[in-house]
């Protein structure tokens, strides 16, 4: 049934952009290659599915095993097709004026998949998606290994599925916008409470993945449910509705983490470091009682973790394959002297690899959606999910706040989307070192730019809501204001939101 | 992000972040453009995939880790096969020079392997073809193997490309002189070979034969790169040497003044190191020697052949020639590298001491002491040095004290220290210093222009 989804998106498309499945494929009048007849007209409507190799979802634990490979096809009609044209209508597919189609390419069939994702609702995020494909789970940088025998590629096709650069998160996302748009998609399944991509679910991961306490879910929950970001209406995806706001998942949970931190802590390099030693003294004099989450402790850990995996990410960076056994050549005169400089290359491969001394690990670790991975029976204490936030929460009216009053806005001059399509630039020198470290935190588990998080987080007090705020709109240009959001000051109105 | 962990007093106002890298701020900088890119880059292509796979290696390299090295060259090798030429140096060239640092250095590499690697870089790129065959060459020649790299050579220099070969024209002619060289080389075995069996009264015909042949190959060869502007002192050297053998002095003599005068080769005070050598050994006049040398005194004044030139010019009829004398002399000892030269000092002494009992041209001393009365003391007769000196080499602090006591008087630290050291052992010749320093004590006080008049002693 999955497979239908996928399918049909595809479908769409093709007949959206009059490649097949309608009356007057465009462009057949202008077709000169190799000779061929124009009849890629409903005739070859069965041949395109059958092409396709299409998503074969595991639930079970996430894992996901792809073989998207989406092709020109040569398998043709006509026998007077040379056999090294390539793909018939690669060089016409180039030559397209993509003003009003959406021109294929390999990102865009990722956009494909993750359209297909979202309607299924299923537990992978955009970010999730593009490291499995970095790290090699899903075939996409030479997705032309796991094509069929008769289907070569040559000439143009190259510049098609030769793969040199890491999908990146903002272009996929506004292609899948621009794609759903195109195929003028219907309302997507709702997201309620118990979908993963909720905000919800989506903090808890990310908290647990952070090392933080579990009890900061309950305020992120509290902070979702204030500012009307749980609703079903505001987080299912429209694509024919122009107004509301896109969402993306991963970033928005990512981002109210951030405000929760900035309201529990402050994080302007002073007060949270205060909390933190008051914390300290109480765990030293106290050592029955479960610990009190330290904000210090917490960064050295996560800093020394955050710095080893960085290191590994760099490293695995340089040594990034591109290529791989099946060589690609433009043209069958190349065809001899590109297998003999892939023969020179492998020679050389062996003889340094020898010299090299390292054995080639033999699989690929599994793909896992967790990067990093906290463990209760450490017994070195590295592990916070069971810290209690009692430090910094005190009783007002019968319910618990944070001690903190004072919640930061960014009062640096923003942009407008108009001019560079970013909110605001982000300047790592214009904000305290600690909302730094939590922003590189997020931006190594998503692999996201941390602007892209500070951006979200700018935005969420900006979340209209005809009921709640006084939104900021700051104009000035200085560092940094204090101010006192009746928006944010803590009483909350129903109780039935906290645990103590 | 140590100076987030000391963080714990608190601040009077939210500084907003700490002493960081300041920001550039250049006029017309984008801002993104402010702050170098971090490695928190998560975009990645190619091109700076291998930049940084590039940097990995060279890092490893500088620390010796070359199994790290080969590890990164590993992954590094696939952009053999997107050549951007429009590097200045390209892929094949750096996988060339880096594979052949690691593979030099590496515990486990061995020639085989290392010949193996060089075939494939010269199948690699044709326009480096006779530069990696030459340093193929040069690396077997590091390892004792001439054979291999004569055949090398040999190889090479039949090698034809159509253009290629008038391109790299130039490593040709190197290829050509090198196998000259080698030709020289085996030549002179057999040279030696034959005087052995000269000496136990053997002869044998062929090993005579193939000497000259390789004599007139080796010849051919070297002269042609001679004649090219350069430095070619080894090729210079060997070819010389043949001709010398084979009696051709006059051709030999020719070479080696063409080598040093033709205003189109490169100033190589080596040059005329060899000429005078070469005239020296076929009993030139003095004259012609000491011109040589004039020139060579004009570039190096501080090589070693100027003591000859002194002791040469010291023993000169003719006053100018003396007066050159005292001036190399001089300008040698400005150079530290003579400080402790027994030899250097010695010829000095001799010459001022002879100038003292003559008493004619104490103005010579005069004019050479005045540049250098500011700073010698310091530099050569400290009261360190003298103790030294005398530790470690008594003849030395003896000619020292000498030219010490005559430029600066026999109250001088060096002076004093010495004498009174040399008096204390009980050394006679010491005795006699003090004596004649004493007796020539106004003398100091003329050259240092103490006094304007001359006194006459």
């Amino acid at each position: 049934m999955k497979d239908e989804i996928l399918c049909n998106f595809w479908r769409r498309y093709l007949q959206k952009s009059q490649q097949a499945y309608c009356n007057r494929p465009a462009g057949e009048a202008i077709k000169v290659l190799s000779g061929c007849d124009s009849s890629t007209d409903v005739d070859s409507e069965p041949e395109r599915p059958s092409l396709l190799h299409l998503l074969s979802l595991s639930e079970s634990d996430g894992d996901l095993l792809t073989d998207c490979s989406f092709g020109s096809s040569i398998g043709k009609v006509s026998e007077s097709t040379s056999v090294c044209s390539g793909s018939v209508d690669g060089s016409l597919h180039l030559m397209k004026n993509q003003k009003d189609k959406l021109r294929m390419s390999m990102p865009v069939t990722l956009s494909f998949c993750y359209l297909a994702l979202l309607w299924l609702r299923e537990p992978m995020t955009l970010s999730d998606l593009l490291r499995f494909v970095v790290e090699g789970h899903i075939p996409y940088l030479n997705v032309f290994q796991c094509f069929p025998e008769k289907m070569k590629l040559y000439g143009l096709d190259l510049k098609i599925f030769c793969v040199e650069s890491w999908p990146v998160y903002e272009e996929v996302y506004n292609k899948m916008l621009q794609l759903a748009a195109f195929l003028e998609l219907p309302r997507f399944p709702d997201i309620t409470d118990s979908c993963f991509l909720h905000p919800d679910m989506l903090c808890m991961k990310y908290l647990m993945e952070a090392n933080l306490p579990d009890e900061l879910h309950n305020w992120t929950c509290r902070v979702v449910k204030k500012i009307h970001i749980g609703e079903a209406d505001f987080l299912t995806f429209e694509p024919g509705n122009k107004s509301t706001r896109k969402v993306k998942y991963d970033v928005l949970a990512a981002a109210v983490i951030v405000v929760v931190l900035k309201l529990l802590f402050l994080l302007d390099d002073h007060y949270e470091w205060l909390l933190s030693d008051f914390a300290e003294e109480r765990n030293k004099n106290n050592k029955e009682d479960g610990p009190y989450f330290e904000f210090k402790k917490w960064c050295k850990v996560i800093k020394s973790s955050l710095d080893v995996e960085q290191k590994k990410l760099d490293e695995e960076r340089a040594k990034y394959l591109w290529r791989c056994e099946k060589p690609l050549f433009y043209s069958a005169k190349k065809k001899s002297k590109v297998l003999k400089r892939r023969q020179i290359v492998v020679n050389l491969q062996n003889q340094f690899g020898k010299l090299s001394g390292s054995v080639q690990p033999a699989e690929k670790p599994n793909p896992s959606s967790f990067q990093l991975n906290w463990s209760e029976e450490n017994t070195d204490g590295s592990c916070f999910h069971g810290h209690s936030l009692k430090g910094i929460l005190q009783e007002k009216c019968g319910l618990l706040t944070a001690i903190n009053p004072d919640y930061w806005l960014c009062t640096v001059k923003l942009c407008t989307e108009k001019l560079c399509g970013h909110l605001a630039h982000y300047r790592e020198l214009d904000f305290p070192q600690s909302y730094h470290f939590v922003l590189r935190l997020f931006s190594f588990l998503l692999r996201i730019q941390p602007s892209y998080i500070h951006e979200e987080v700018l935005s969420t007090p900006r979340t209209p809501h005809p009921a709640s705020c006084a939104t900021v709109t700051a104009k000035s240009s200085c560092c940094f204001s204090f101010a006192r959001l009746l928006f944010f000051e803590l009483h909350f109105i129903s109780s039935d939101n906290f645990i103590i | 992000m140590d100076s987030l962990m000391e963080r714990a007093a608190p601040c009077s106002a939210a500084q907003a972040g700490s002493a960081l890298l300041p920001a550039l701020h250049l006029p017309l900088l984008p801002p993104h453009l402010y702050r170098p890119a971090t490695s928190h880059e998560h975009k990645l292509n190619f091109r700076k995939s291998k930049e940084a796979c590039l940097t990995y290696i060279q890092d490893a390299m500088l620390q010796k880790q070359w199994k790290r090295a080969a590890e990164f060259l590993t992954f590094y090798i696939e952009s053999l096969e997107k050549d951007f030429s429009t590097e200045y140096m390209g892929p094949s060239e750096m996988i060339w020079r880096i594979g052949t640092e690691i593979l030099c250095h590496h515990s486990y590499s061995s020639m085989k392997d290392f010949n193996s690697f060089i075939e494939q870089m010269k199948t690699l790129g044709v326009k480096r073809y006779l530069k990696v065959c030459l340093e193929h060459a040069f690396h077997l020649l590091c390892n004792g193997q001439t054979d291999e790299a004569y055949q090398n050579l040999s190889l090479a220099e039949s090698w034809r490309f159509g253009e290629q070969t008038t391109a790299q024209d130039k490593e040709l002619k190197l290829i050509q002189a090198y196998r000259g060289l080698l030709d020289y080389y085996s030549w002179s075995k057999q040279k030696n070979v034959l005087l052995e069996y000269d000496k136990e009264g053997f002869e044998d015909l062929s090993v005579e034969q193939e000497m000259h042949s390789s004599f007139r190959k080796a010849a051919v060869n070297l002269k042609e790169i001679i004649q090219i502007p350069g430095v070619w002192d080894v090729f210079v050297k060997c070819y010389v040497d043949l001709l010398e053998f084979y009696g051709d002095h006059d051709e030999a003599r020719q070479v080696l003044s063409e080598y040093a005068y033709n205003s189109k080769f490169p100033a190589n005070p080596n040059a005329h190191v060899y000429f005078y050598q070469f005239l020296k050994r076929h009993g030139e006049p003095k004259k012609s020697l000491i011109s040589v040398l004039k020139i060579l005194h004009d570039i190096v004044p501080s090589h070693e052949l100027m003591i000859d030139f002194n002791t040469m010019l010291q023993k000169s009829k003719k006053r100018k020639k003396r007066r050159l004398g005292l001036e190399v002399i001089f300008a040698a000892l400005d150079y530290a590298g003579w400080k402790e030269n027994v030899k250097a000092w010695s010829c000095l002494a001799r010459q001022v001491k002879q100038i003292i009992i003559s008493e004619k041209h104490l103005d010579w001393i005069k004019q050479e002491w005045n540049s250098r009365k500011g700073w010698w003391p310091a530099f050569h007769f400290s009261r360190y040095l003298a103790k030294r000196n005398w530790q470690e080499n008594e003849s030395l602090a003896y000619e020292k004290a000498l030219v010490a006591g005559i430029l600066l008087g026999k109250d001088c630290k060096y002076f004093k220290y010495v004498s009174h050291q040399g008096c204390k052992d009980q050394k006679k010749r010491l005795r006699t210093l003090k004596k004649f320093v004493n007796k020539h004590s106004p003398v100091y006080l003329r050259i240092s222009g103490l006094s304007d008049s001359s006194v006459q002693t």
